[in-house]
């Protein structure tokens, strides 16, 4: 894993006819939460002055990437996804993973290739190690993601 | 304008199959977690989707901000254009420039009839002093891209126009 040299600071500007545009600057990778929130809270000020577009919100970015070899095996497929839906008691989610690894699938009957095995104890584990990482994560609008996992499947 | 803090950290991991097609997953986690929390739930979920796919990750990201939640469309003066640049250069320790563009510029900075970002103006100074002078955090202070440190501002702003959406 190798991290980008930089914190991506991204402000977005809306002018009276709703068209919107981008400012990017960077600070350097080591940059705190609060050091981007600090420095944006700065530059806003100032960019408040020399614009007369609305400044309607900023994101700040970290970014990694692999500094190894890419080697995806032979027949995987990004738009070749694997579907997990889970629900809690008053909702269903989904999660899609590109390119499903197919023995998950193998069932040798008529959902072989299609449905994920989830009587099979390695895929059981699989999948259930991954529900567990999902503790943490939460929907777009910060409500907990359902945690009972309810089948999965292939989705091209 | 008062821009709320996002409810979420949106979290993206990038998968590439065997032809390098990439795919993106965009995960979700509280704003309440810290950054190094937010981090460690992302390699988590990534390490377990690796078990569960056949693609390999090529590279993830982590990312939170603002918005104005109470914004009206239409609101910014009948003079706002964000066509309308304010182009801004600076000098960095590795010899590289940065330009930053700023959105729908006033006009009232450039000098009449030239297209000259007045340089002797205290808040065109002071934007261009900002982005070589702020400290923030442990001796952070704006880089380049690549990291380099912004040592100085470089020739005179200027106005164009470019239709973008991107700066």
């Amino acid at each position: 894993m190798a991290a980008k040299a930089v914190v991506k600071l991204a402000f977005s500007f809306q002018d009276r006819g709703g068209r919107k545009a981008l400012l990017t600057c960077y600070l350097p990778f080591v940059a705190s939460e609060a050091d981007c929130i600090s420095f944006a809270s700065t530059l806003i000020a100032s960019l408040g002055v020399l614009s007369d577009a609305n400044i309607i919100g900023y994101t700040y970015t970290w970014q990694w990437t692999t500094d190894s070899e890419i080697a995806a095996a032979i027949g995987s497929n990004s738009r070749r996804a694997l579907a997990l839906f889970y629900r809690n008691d008053d909702r269903y989610e989904a999660i899609y993973i590109p390119s499903a690894n197919m023995e998950l699938t193998a069932s040798g009957d008529n959902y072989d290739g299609i449905r994920v095995n989830y009587a099979d104890p390695t895929t059981q584990g699989l999948i259930d190690a991954f529900t567990a990482t999902l503790e943490n994560v939460v929907t777009i609008e910060g409500l907990p993601f359902p945690g009972v996992y309810v089948v999965g499947g292939i989705r091209i | 304008m008062a821009l709320t803090a996002d409810l979420v950290w949106v979290g993206s991991i990038t998968f590439v199959d065997r032809d390098l097609n990439p795919s993106t997953v965009t995960l979700y986690a509280p704003a309440a977690l810290t950054y190094a929390q937010a981090q460690t739930m992302l390699d988590e979920v990534r390490g377990a989707m690796e078990t569960l796919s056949d693609a390999v990750p090529s590279a993830w990201s982590l990312s939170k901000g603002a918005k104005d939640l109470a914004l009206v469309v239409g609101s910014a003066p009948e003079t706002s254009d964000v066509e309308r640049k304010g182009v801004f250069q600076w000098r960095a320790a590795n010899g590289a420039l940065l330009k930053l563009e700023v959105p729908s510029i006033k006009n009232t900075y450039v000098i009449d009839g030239s297209n000259v970002i007045d340089p002797a103006d205290a808040d065109v100074t002071a934007f261009k002093d900002l982005m070589v002078n702020t400290t923030v955090g442990a001796g952070n202070s704006p880089v380049t891209y690549l990291g380099s440190d912004l040592i100085g501002s470089y020739g005179t702003a200027y106005k164009r126009h470019r239709a973008s959406s991107k700066g």
